[in-house]
């Protein structure tokens, strides 16, 4: 599976491989882990910045769309899909 | 539009379709995998990295919330960049009008928009933790076997795909990936000692 977070960040996954590193890292916070970590390092490789990320990043993110209604959303999708 | 662009667009608009099926989630991969690169932009506009969170993760909630309205016809990525530069503006703006003494010219920072960052306000500490970090990195990558050494260079450097490392280095693409696989590893499991030590969470 880590082989898969270093593909992902590299877009090397397809889509069903990216929605089974979804279920992964929704499911395990260390692998989660371990991809921001990837992330930062590739970051960092690129412009010779470490930037970290805290936890707490995402998390946040995460407490304020899970107030957010998707009702309107798939009103819209259903014409992207037809 | 070579490959490699072609399925980032691809995989983002095919987690967008998620996200806009309800799947948050999907959202939450999208942030992970943008969430550097959105700071890093915040951050020319705005003075401090803490500051420069906060303004990245308004933007994202801001995307999130305009999902809906996300066509892509452009990139996923370009989306979310202008929302992030409008929100990094208005940031500015709105904290120039809170304090009278944070004048802010708007046009001029444009100008730093391909520059590092405006103004860096680490603290000595975390400057310090974060040049050990890029120490770390950097002696591990050189301590690698030649062929993952070159991989990852090809690989983060020079942005080349694994198709085209794997022509460059004239090996199967599935050697590629280990190769690069086995050098991030290796990285890690030098980095996260420090990353423990050094209490980043």
């Amino acid at each position: 599976m880590s082989e898969k977070i270093s593909r992902f960040l590299d877009d090397d996954l397809n889509y069903d491989e990216t929605l089974g590193l979804l279920q992964v890292i929704t499911e395990q916070p260390e692998m989660k882990d371990k991809l921001k970590r990837y992330a930062a390092v590739s970051h960092a490789m690129k412009t010779n910045d470490f930037l970290w990320v805290s936890t707490d990043f995402s998390m946040q993110i995460n407490q304020e769309i899970q107030q957010t209604p998707v009702d309107g959303f798939l009103q819209i999708n259903k014409k992207l899909l037809n | 539009m070579n490959n490699y662009t072609k399925n980032t667009e691809q995989l983002d608009r095919e987690l967008v379709l998620r996200v806009q099926h309800g799947d948050k989630a999907a959202f939450d991969l999208l942030v992970i995998k943008y969430q550097h690169k959105i700071i890093q932009l915040v951050n020319r506009y705005v003075k401090d990295r803490n500051e420069a969170q906060d303004v990245a993760q308004e933007a994202f909630i801001k995307a999130y919330r305009a999902i809906g309205s996300f066509r892509g016809e452009a990139a996923f990525y370009t989306w979310l960049y202008r929302i992030a530069i409008n929100t990094a503006k208005n940031d500015l703006v709105s904290r120039s009008r809170r304090h009278s003494n944070y004048q802010v010219d708007i046009q001029e920072v444009e100008i730093y928009e391909n520059a590092p960052q405006l103004q860096d306000m680490d603290t000595p500490e975390t400057d310090l933790l974060n040049q050990e970090i890029l120490a770390t990195i950097k002696k591990t990558i050189e301590g690698l076997p030649e062929e993952m050494r070159v991989a990852i260079i090809l690989c983060e450097f020079d942005g080349l795909s694994y198709e085209a490392i794997a022509q460059a280095m004239n090996c199967p693409v599935g050697t590629v990936r280990s190769r690069i696989f086995r050098a991030r590893e290796a990285i890690d499991n030098e980095l996260t000692p420090l990353l423990t030590h050094g209490n980043f969470q």
